[in-house]
Formats: C-alpha cells, structure tokens, sequence
C-alpha cells in the first residue's frame, strides 16, 4: 500500500470541489436584484406630446400634463424633464382631450368605447373611471369644459352625448342625447352668457349636415337639469369642422362666440343670438402687405386660450414658393361682435407652431410663434397682445439634420420676483419634445423620437487595439490620413510612452487588498433627459466580451438614432431625413475593420415635386451618423432611383475596392439595382443569379406569397425579376404573421440525441418561410381559425401546413422560428363551452425522418428535392398575452435557446426552449425520456422570475432583437416599440464567465487555509513516512 | 357587481364591474399601483383601476371571458366570468385545466384578494459555510475522504476470512459500467439545457471509480 499519493490528490479533490462548488450558480436562471439595472436600461418614453395641459399657477408649475399620439397620457416636471407618472392606455385609446380641474388632470379616451377619468396629479391613477354603457367615440365629437360655478364638467362624446359630471365623484348630473338619427355632429360645449328667458346655459355646437356643406347648430340646455331650452339653426355653408372656433365664454357671465370661415368672409356669432355678423376678409386683411401673395385660404389657428378669450389666429401661406406663412392675431370687439386685427405677426419662412397664454396678474394674452429660418438655430417670439409688441425674441440652438421643424409648442408664464418668466414646451417633425426656459439650467430635451423606433442593426464596435481611421490610439481624432512609416512608427511609441503613466495606478490596483473586496457595481438612476446638445462623440471601443455595441435605430418619422447599448443607454448621434423620407430599411453593409469604420446603408422612399416615389440610398458611418464618403466615384454617399421599394437584401459578394457587402435592391418596376455597380460586383452577381431567389411583398394583411428569380439578360446586361411561383391562400385568408429563419443564425448540432443515443436529424433548410393566414370571418357561422404554412421559399411548396379552429379574431397572432423550430403564439377561444379560454403556444420542430439514425440520402441539400420534412408538434396553453416574440442568438448557438416574449404586461419574459419542446411526455416519462431530461408535459410555466424586465413597466414592446456577444453563453436584447429595454440574457447561464457571486476573497482565503493545512500536515507526513521507513 | 343594462343599440352587452384589494391585513386599494390593469379575454377589453380599486368594464357583450389582473405587484387569481345578465357567474380557474369544473364559485360583487406578492428576483445566495458542509456532494466527497483515512485502518484489523468473503462479495455484486461519457449526448444535453443533472453525475463517477 501507498498511501501517501492518494492522501495528497484526496486532499487536492477536496479542495478542487470546495472551489468548484462556490462558483456553481443558483439552479433557477432568474435575475437577482443587485443586478437590476445594472446589466440592463431602461428607457421610459411617451411620444410626441400633441396636447399639454397647465394647472394655471402663478408661481408657475411644478408639472405639465401632456397627451401624445401613442396614447400615453403623462406628468413631466417642468424643471427638470423627468417623466413624474405615466398612463400607457391601450392601442386603440385616442386621447381626445386633457384639461386641468383642480391640480388634477380630466381625459377623454376611447375609440370604440369612451372614458372620462380624473387622474390624480402625483401618481396618475384615477379618481373616477366615468364609461357609458354602449357608447363610444367619434372623430371630433368630443369635448369637455367646466362650469365656473361648481367646477362641474360638461362632457360630450360620440358628437351626440352631453352630460354633467360631478368632477369630484365622476357621477352623472344629467345626461342630454340628440335626437336619434339627427343629421348634426356636434363638436364643442361652452358655458357662456344666456339670453332672456335663460340665465344659466351650457351651448353645444354641432354641424348639420346639408347638401353641399355644413349649417351651423347651436343648442342651448339649461346648466342645472340639462333641459333643452332652444335650438338656434343658423343659415350658413362650413365645408370643415376646422373652419370653426369657440371663443369667449367659460362663465354665465361673459358672452361666448363662434367664428367661422365661409367662402370669401369671417362670420362671428354671439351665443344665444340668430344673426352672426360678417365681414369680408378681403378688406380685413388689405391693411396687411404680407398677404398680397397669398397661396391658399386662409385658415384658423387654435391658440388653445382657456374659455373667456377671444383672440384668435387667422394664418395663411405665402410667398413665391409656398414656403412661408404670414398671420394675424384677431379680438372680438364686445360692443359689435366683429372681430379687428390687433398684431400683425408678419411673413416667416418654414412652418410656424403657435400658441398663447394669459400673463399672470394680468388678463392679457401673451402669443408665441416658433419658427426657423436657418439650419442651426430656430426663434421662440412672444408677442404681449394687449401692448402689441414682442416681449421675448429669442434664438435657440436647434439642429435641422437632428429635429427639423416645430409641430407643436406650448407657451406658459409665471411671475418671479418682480418679472415675468417665460417656459416654452415643445415638439419637432423627428418626434422629440423641448423645453426653453429663461432660467438656463431649466432648458431640456427629450429624445421622444425613440418611441417611435421601427427597426434597429445592432453593430459591433471596432476592438480597441485597431484603432480607426478618424481616432488613434490615444483617442485623439486624427488630423491626417496618409502618414509615412517613420510618423506611424513615431506615434506608436508616443502612445505607449503615454501608456506608461497609467502603469503605476495598475500595478497599485493589484496590490491594492481592498481590490479583492470589490462589491458588485451598482446601478445608477438614469434619466432620459438631455441636458443641451452634446456634439462631441467620445471614441467607441468593444469591451473585453464584445457586450457593447451601437444600436442604431429606425423610426416610423424617418430618423436614424445611434444609441450606446453601455452607459445606460446614451444617445452617440442622431440624424432626422426630413423631406418625408420614409425609412424602409437599414443594413450593416460593412463591420468594423482595421482603420475602416463600420458602414450603414440606409434606404428610404420619398416622393419627387412630381409625386413619383424615388428610392434614395445613403451610405452613412455608423460611428458618427455622417455621410461616408470614400471619394471613389462608384461609392457615392447617396444615391437615388426613380422607382419604388419593394426589398433590399445582403448579397453573399463582397465588393473588392471598398469591402462592404453588396446590396442588392429590387424596386417596383420588378428590376434589380445593385450597390455598388462596378464590374467585378456584376460579373459577380450574373454568376449568383442562376441561384438566386427570394420573396417579395410578404406582408401582414396579404392574400398570397409570391416567389421571385434573379434573370439577368445576356444582351442588354438588364437585371430583372421573374415570378417563379405563387400560393394564393383561401377566400378569406389573409396573412396575420411571418417568420423567417434569421440569415446570420449558427446551428451547432445537426441532431437531437435520444435517450438511448441514438440521433434524430434536424431539417436544415434555410429557405423555408412560416406564414400564419386567419380568417377572422367564416361565412356559414364558423367561428374564426387560423391556418399555419411552412412554405420552401425557392420552389413554393407546402411543406407543413395545420390549422387551429375556434381562435380569438382580435388577440394578436405571433410567430418566430429559428434553426429547425417554429414557435407561434394564439388565443383559443375553446371548442366547446366547457373547454378553457386562453393563449395557446406551438411549437413545431422539423426533422428530416422520423426514424432515429436516418437521414436524407445525399451529401447537400437541395430545395428541389422533394422530400418533405418530418414535423413534432405540440400546443401548451401559455398565460400571457404577448405583443411581439423573439429568440436568443448566441455566438455559436451551442447555448440553450430562450423564446423572449414581449408582453402586454409591458414585460419581457424569457421562456427556456425545453418548456417548448414538442417531445415533452404528455404520460409519465419512461426511462429513456428520463434519461434524455424531456420535462413532463404542462403548461408554460407563469412565473415573474422569468421576466427579464422584472418589475419595470417597459410600454409597448413590438419588437425583439438579439445579438450575440463574444461570450458564447450570453446574447444582448433589445426590446422597442415605446420604450427602449437593453439588457444581457444568458439562457444556459454564464459558464463561460465567473459568477457574479464569485469573490476573489473567498478564493484567496481558500488558498490560504490550504497552504495553511499543508503546513501543518506536511510534518506529519514525513514523520510517517519516516517511521515507514524504519519499521 | 354585475349589472345588465337593456342598451337599445347593442344586443345583450352588459356591465361588469368588481373590485381589487391590497395584499395583506389592512391593505387599501390606494397602495395599488397605478399600472394595474384588469383584463378579459387576453386584453380584448381592459380596465384600468380607481383608486378605490374599482374595475368596471362598461359594454362587454354576453359570454364566457377569462379574467386576469396584470399588476406589477401581486399575483391575483384569474376567473372565468360567465356573462349572462342575472345569471352571471364568476369562478377560479388555473392554467392548463378545461372549465367543466365548476368549483370554486366567487361572491358576486367580484372582489379579488392578491394570492401573493409577485416575486421577481430569486435571492442571491451568499458564501456560507455551513451552506457549503451541507451540500450533499460536499458529505458524499467527505464520506469518501473519511473512508480514505479509516478503510485502511480497518482492512489491517480485518482478519483474512473476512477480507476473503468481502472479496467475494464484491465480485458478485456487478459494478455499473462507466462508459466514457459521449461527448456529442453531453453537448446535446448541455445545448438543451441539461447542465445540471449531467454535473451531478460526474461525482458519482469518480467516487465510485476511487473505491475499486
């Protein structure tokens, strides 16, 4: 016997497992705190407000109520830009109207239904939730005021409903309804000064509708029961519910009016009379130089005064090119109810926002116009109206590349000390919302632009040792291009002589014992205010494991933002395409290279002066959102046809001279443009073309998929497109989703081993496509049913095709599918009345027999084969109803994949692909089940620590993008659609990193009590095998 | 509570309404957090909550829904409603069960109380040494060291019949064979998620292979 040896490498085993065990992570794969916000952002975005509303304060306030079109209602503190409370409504919620009732905010919601909440001003939860039964709402008719004698609200809905409502319980006081099948919509309740016989009386105006236009309606209901009193029908032609104001009013005192356009005059109406005064516009305005050159009529500008003013806008387009617009600011005279010009604004180029408000200890009105007139800066003018001249003409700094022109504005002021402040809000053509303060450090904006991101390319930054062409290595932005050998050789040893002054902080780090005990980071609030506009852009580097990255985003109003996927999220650089650019798709077209910046093509389709849609392509450095300009004339940094999009896609070639992959765009005249268009790049694709085919015009509400073929014509060198097959579906059918494999997906194993190790072979073909057709309307009385395809892309076969009866017709229908998986998401509304209600998940798993050890019998796969696949499917009900789906990506795809679901809950949720595993035992698990680890059938489980989001509120999410990261266990998400949600998913959990939990302290400790034993027992081992030695 | 409103232009639509309580003792609906959201058939109609934890879905026609509250706080059971003017009905159900069942009735008004405090974070757990003596890899791997020290001791105080009768004994009991682990079923299993079970093997691996 020996044993020492074994004594000695017990030991070392125990101590070996002691390590081992301290790095093995907690079994379930769910976020713990102290990582929240670290490893992840969040972005809290509204919109674009559209409408704002003030609690009227002299001091000035603390917070502005704002309503946007996403549909959020929302409190944003005026100093600052914090977002203080938000309302996400849901998808269909329009946002009619938001008025400040005593510190709190009052809405008018509803599309199909209609609401009436009082939301509280600190959290924004409602007081009342006021909803009448079988009403809904219409385009215009809705519309609230209050009464000043008890602070009631009269509300109108659906252009028919008007009641009272108590504002402090949200009861109904009395309720009016117009005649049923009346041909008058009505638009706007006032309270304003009676007529005889009438004391307290609430107006309600409508339109009636006549033969050729609209005749003014005015109703008048008694305040108190909401009796009808008396029906004024005024004779008059409106073609528009825009060509008519409410002015005045907001008290039984003060006389209320309307004013409207009809032809070539201003007609006002004093409420409570019949006959409306008239004067001719033409005579008004000829006092005014600026409308000599009048373009079109002139229309009403809502300045959005509170109810007892009576100044009003008339605006118009001037000039040679239609580009400026001149305006006045009109008061009704009391005495004879005809309104007079008070300020001429004058003639300003550009678009001009508009509004006013009362200066405070005052009951003048103060009008702010905001336009620009040059590319750098825009003008915020406040005109004081009773003294007739501008009290603030100030310039601000706004980018047009970045926010183009004002879409809304918002003017407040408030006393200090002894002057008048001044705060305006307000939004541009990109989507973000501003605020101009005359205290400085007051002025904010918000990047709102985001909420309405469409699509993002996440690109992978330059590694820092290959430092690019515009930084070298020290950072500094380099000032020449071309430098000899000896300048390169000059300035590497500069660096490194630079270098060295880090040397002694880095070596006392390490010795440092403290360092050992370094905690976690920790996360830091973050705020997605933007504090002046930040033009410098720091270098941009990878981390260690490739975590960071720019995430370049698209959006619905045709801007590109770059974001940091590191530091919470900051904004790098943004660009706004104005001209009505629509972005149809963004495409990495070169990554990250020695001295070569990564390059972003961008297509988007505008219209020309004639209103023919031109494609226009733009090469951009995704590092600085500039122009990429090589100099080589076949590489232009834009570039247009004449012709509308319909696809643009990577091509397998890489173009020689400038090594960016080529692009191959197909526009509407069925021809095929490719980018660049030198010589090798079409010799290279006249050889690709024999093989190239794709789909085109494959989008949610279609009747049919259609497959398309490259041909490229011998003589005339022309590439066209040539239909090579079509499946038109059902009558009935229309497509509600689509799912591709993901071009640039890794699948590591070809198979599935059993549990007797025998393997099931996956299907590999990259071209097969998931459509999801419904039929939201059967016509013998069936209830709607979806029906599922797994198309081949190049030949146009079915090569799986089910369909799931009894499915919820307004539920949204998702799908996904990645390597031989497809994944899609339904409501079931039950086959019978006994069966459950509730989302359904499938998954299909595609393999090429349903023979274990058998596969196809060649060596490639081809599309023309005829061999279909072999299809396990399975439905698990899922709890959740889900907005958009995604699924992790990996470096290697060796990882376990998660299915990520966006959900309505404003989460993200992570759903581990073994709980979609098709194969899952439905009875109890035989030996070979167990041994391959199948978990027995159930449904998807519903826990909150599957939520990667955890309790954050992230708004809206339509869409989930992956990518992988230099760590084959970890994949970066990004969620969008509202708010924008960064984080790190790693679905088999990091074994390629060392825990979090992992301290070097404990393993410094470890080291140390073992060197401590060995001390101890060395001795004694020698002692033994001394004494071996001598008996 | 559920009211049937007779509405002239919609056929059989009704009103339903109820109401959301806090989680624990005296919890008040004010403490509810304003994202809170009741829903019915998966978000086909969707409620938000006042403060007094009121929920009141105005023009829902007649049928069977599922309801759900989404709340960033609590988790509330979910409810099958059956919408049927006076003879509505409300009922617990859970996910994965069909609805033939019908146990579990609720009160009317519906008044939902919070199962739980929603967690979403699984505590970390911390390096505790008693934690660490208590994994039972951690017992097994000092069993086996323990036995490594003791064995020999007791072997030498084993006379040689019984050391001949243990040998026999051993031969006849038949070891498990320990193939060499396939490389491509572990990487299956590790891609499929199977980490776990396939690192709590390989102890046993070992641990038997030191005991021939």
């Amino acid at each position: 016997m020996a044993p020492s040896p074994p004594r000695g490498l017990a030991i070392w085993s125990v101590a070996l497992w002691t390590i081992l065990l301290a790095l093995i992570a907690t079994t379930a794969s769910a976020l713990d705190e102290s990582q929240s916000g670290v490893i992840d952002w969040h972005h809290r975005w509204i919109g674009a407000p559209h409408m704002t509303a003030n609690v009227r304060n002299v001091r000035g306030s603390n917070s502005i109520y704002v309503a946007t079109d996403k549909n959020v209602i929302a409190s944003i503190k005026t100093k600052s830009g914090e977002l203080l409370w938000r309302q996400v409504l849901g998808e269909n919620e329009i946002v009619h109207a938001i008025r400040a009732v005593t510190g709190n905010v009052v809405s008018l919601t509803g599309t199909k239904d209609f609401h009436v909440r009082l939301l509280d001003s600190k959290t924004g939860q409602p007081h009342w939730d006021f909803s009448p039964a079988g009403e809904g709402s219409s385009e215009f008719g809705q519309a609230v005021t209050s009464t000043r004698e008890d602070g009631n609200l009269i509300v109108l809905n659906e252009g028919a409903n008007v009641r009272k409502l108590n504002s402090k319980t949200g009861a109904q006081i009395w309720h009016w309804k117009a005649a049923a099948g009346s041909a008058t919509t009505y638009f706007s309740v006032l309270e304003a000064n009676g007529f005889t016989g009438a004391e307290d009386v609430v107006y309600v105006l409508g339109l009636q509708r006549g033969i050729a236009a609209f005749s003014l309606e005015v109703v008048a209901l008694e305040s108190a029961t909401g009796k009808l009193v008396k029906t004024f029908n005024i004779k008059s032609k409106i073609d528009k519910v825009e060509d008519v104001l409410t002015l005045g009013g907001g008290s039984p005192l003060k006389d209320g009016y309307v004013a409207w356009l009809e032809q070539d005059y201003l007609k006002i109406l004093s409420l409570g009379t019949d006959k409306p005064t008239q004067s001719t516009l033409k005579v008004l305005i000829s006092d005014i130089p600026d409308f000599e050159q009048l373009q079109a009529p002139l229309t009403f500008v809502d300045l959005g005064l509170p109810e007892g003013y009576t100044q009003f806008l008339l605006a118009g387009t001037v000039g040679e090119y239609n580009d400026a617009k001149a305006a006045v600011l009109l008061e009704i005279d009391q005495s004879t109810g005809k309104a007079g010009i008070i300020y001429d604004f004058g003639e300003r180029t550009g678009f001009s926002a508009w509004s006013a408000t009362i200066i405070p200890g005052t009951e003048d009105v103060a009008v702010l116009r905001a336009y620009r007139n040059d590319p750098d800066v825009a003008i915020l003018e406040v005109v004081n109206a009773k003294e007739r001249k501008v009290t603030l003409e100030q310039e601000i700094p706004l980018d047009f590349e970045k926010f183009a022109h004002f879409t809304f504005a918002s003017l407040e002021q408030y006393t200090k000390g002894q002057g008048v402040q001044t705060r305006i809000y307000f939004s541009t053509m990109d989507g973000s919302f501003h605020a101009f303060s005359d205290v400085e450090s007051e002025s904010w904006y918000r990047e709102e632009s985001l909420a309405y991101a469409k699509d993002v390319e996440i690109v992978d930054l330059p590694e820092r040792k290959l430092w690019t062409q515009d930084v070298d290595e020290v950072g500094h932005v380099k000032s020449a291009k071309n430098e000899s050998i000896v300048a390169h050789y000059i300035e590497r040893l500069t660096s490194h002589v630079h270098q060295l002054k880090d040397l002694p902080a880095f070596l006392l780090s390490y010795a440092n014992p403290s360092s050992l005990f370094t905690k976690a980071p920790v996360a830091v609030p973050y705020s997605e205010v933007q504090i002046g506009v930040n033009n410098t852009i720091q270098p941009l580097y990878r981390d260690q494991f490739g975590l960071r990255k720019i995430l370049i985003f698209s959006t619905e109003k045709g801007k590109l933002i770059a974001v940091d996927s590191a530091n919470k999220g900051q904004i790098i650089w943004s660009r706004f395409f104005s001209m009505g650019h629509d972005i149809k798709n963004i495409v990495i077209i070169r990554h990250a290279n020695v001295r070569l910046p990564p390059v972003l093509a961008v297509i988007a389709q505008t219209e020309d002066g004639g209103h023919n849609k031109v494609t226009r392509m733009y090469r951009i450095n995704a590092l600085t959102g500039k122009d990429y300009d090589s100099g080589n004339f076949f590489f232009p940094s834009a570039s247009w046809i004449p012709a509308g999009y319909l696809s643009a896609f990577k091509l397998p070639i890489e173009d020689p001279d400038e090594k960016t992959q080529v692009l191959c765009l197909v526009d509407d005249r069925m021809h095929i443009t490719t980018f660049p268009t030198t010589e090798p790049v079409e010799q290279a694709f006249k050889a690709l073309s024999e093989d190239l085919y794709f789909t085109l015009e494959n989008k949610i509400g279609g009747k049919k998929v259609s497959g398309y073929k490259a041909i490229v014509s011998a003589e005339t060198d022309r590439m066209d497109v040539e239909p090579t097959w079509t499946v038109p579906f059902p009558e009935g059918e229309e497509i509600v989703a689509l799912a591709e494999r993901p071009s640039y997906e890794v699948m590591s194993s070809l198979g599935r081993v059993l549990g007797d190790r025998g393997v099931i072979y996956k299907y590999q073909n990259p071209n097969y496509a998931t459509v999801i057709t419904a039929n939201k309307t059967p016509k013998n009385g069936m209830a709607p049913y979806i029906t599922v395809y797994l198309i081949d892309t190049v030949k146009g076969s079915i090569l799986y095709q089910a369909t799931h009866e009894n499915v919820g017709a307004e539920q949204k229908i998702l799908a996904t599918q990645f390597e031989n998986n497809v994944v899609y998401t339904f409501w079931s509304e039950g086959e019978t009345s006994t069966s459950a209600k509730g989302f359904q998940a499938v998954s299909l798993e595609l393999y090429e027999s349903n023979l274990r050890n058998q596969r196809t019998k060649s060596d490639t796969f081809s599309s023309f084969t005829a061999e279909k696949p072999h299809v396990i499917a399975q439905s698990f009900p899922f709890s959740q109803a889900a907005s958009a789906i995604g699924v992790t990506t990996t470096k290697a795809g060796i990882s376990a994949k998660d299915i990520l679901f966006g959900l309505s809950r404003h989460s993200i949720m992570a759903i581990n692909q073994r709980y979609l595993d098709p194969r899952r035992p439905t009875s109890a698990p035989t030996a070979l089940e167990k041994e391959e680890m199948l978990i027995p059938y159930s449904p998807i489980p519903d826990d909150a620590r599957l939520f990667l989001s955890y309790n954050l509120e992230v708004a809206n999410i339509k869409k989930i993008v992956t990518s992988p990261t230099l760590l084959e266990s970890t994949t970066v998400v990004v969620a969008f659609g509202q708010d924008v949600f960064v984080t790190r998913h790693a679905a088999s959990k990091t074994f390629d990193i060392l825990n979090e939990d992992f301290s070097k302290s404990q393993l410094v400790l470890t080291i140390v009590a073992l060197a401590a034993v060995l001390f101890v027992t060395k001795p004694m081992v020698v002692n033994k095998q001394l004494r071996e030695l001598w008996y | 509570m559920f009211n049937l409103y007779s509405s002239l232009s919609s056929v059989s639509a009704a009103e339903l309404n109820g109401f959301l309580v806090g989680f624990g003792e005296n919890a008040h609906p004010r403490e509810l957090s304003p994202q809170t959201r009741v829903l019915l058939s998966g978000g086909q109609y969707s409620s938000m909550i006042t403060k007094d934890g009121k929920f009141i879905f105005a023009n829902v026609p007649e049928g069977t829904y599922l309801l759900e509250v989404q709340s960033p706080q609590y988790t509330y059971p979910t409810v099958k409603v059956t919408l049927a003017g006076k003879e509505t009905k409300a009922n617990l159900v859970s996910l994965g069960f069909d609805w033939s069942n019908n146990d579990n009735p609720l009160q009317l008004p519906l008044t939902l109380v919070p199962r739980a405090p929603t967690t979403f974070f699984v505590p970390r757990e911390g390096f505790k040494l008693s934690s660490l003596f208590a994994n039972p890899m951690m017992l097994m791997m000092g069993a086996s060291v323990l036995m490594l020290f003791v064995m020999p001791k007791l072997m030498a105080n084993m006379d040689s019949e019984a050391m001949e009768e243990m040998q026999g004994m051993q031969d006849d009991m038949k070891m498990p064979s320990f193939e060499m682990p396939d490389i491509s079923a572990t990487l299956a299993k590790f891609s499929t998620g199977g980490a776990s079970s396939s690192s709590s093997s390989s102890p046993q691996v070992t641990s038997g292979k030191k005991r021939q």
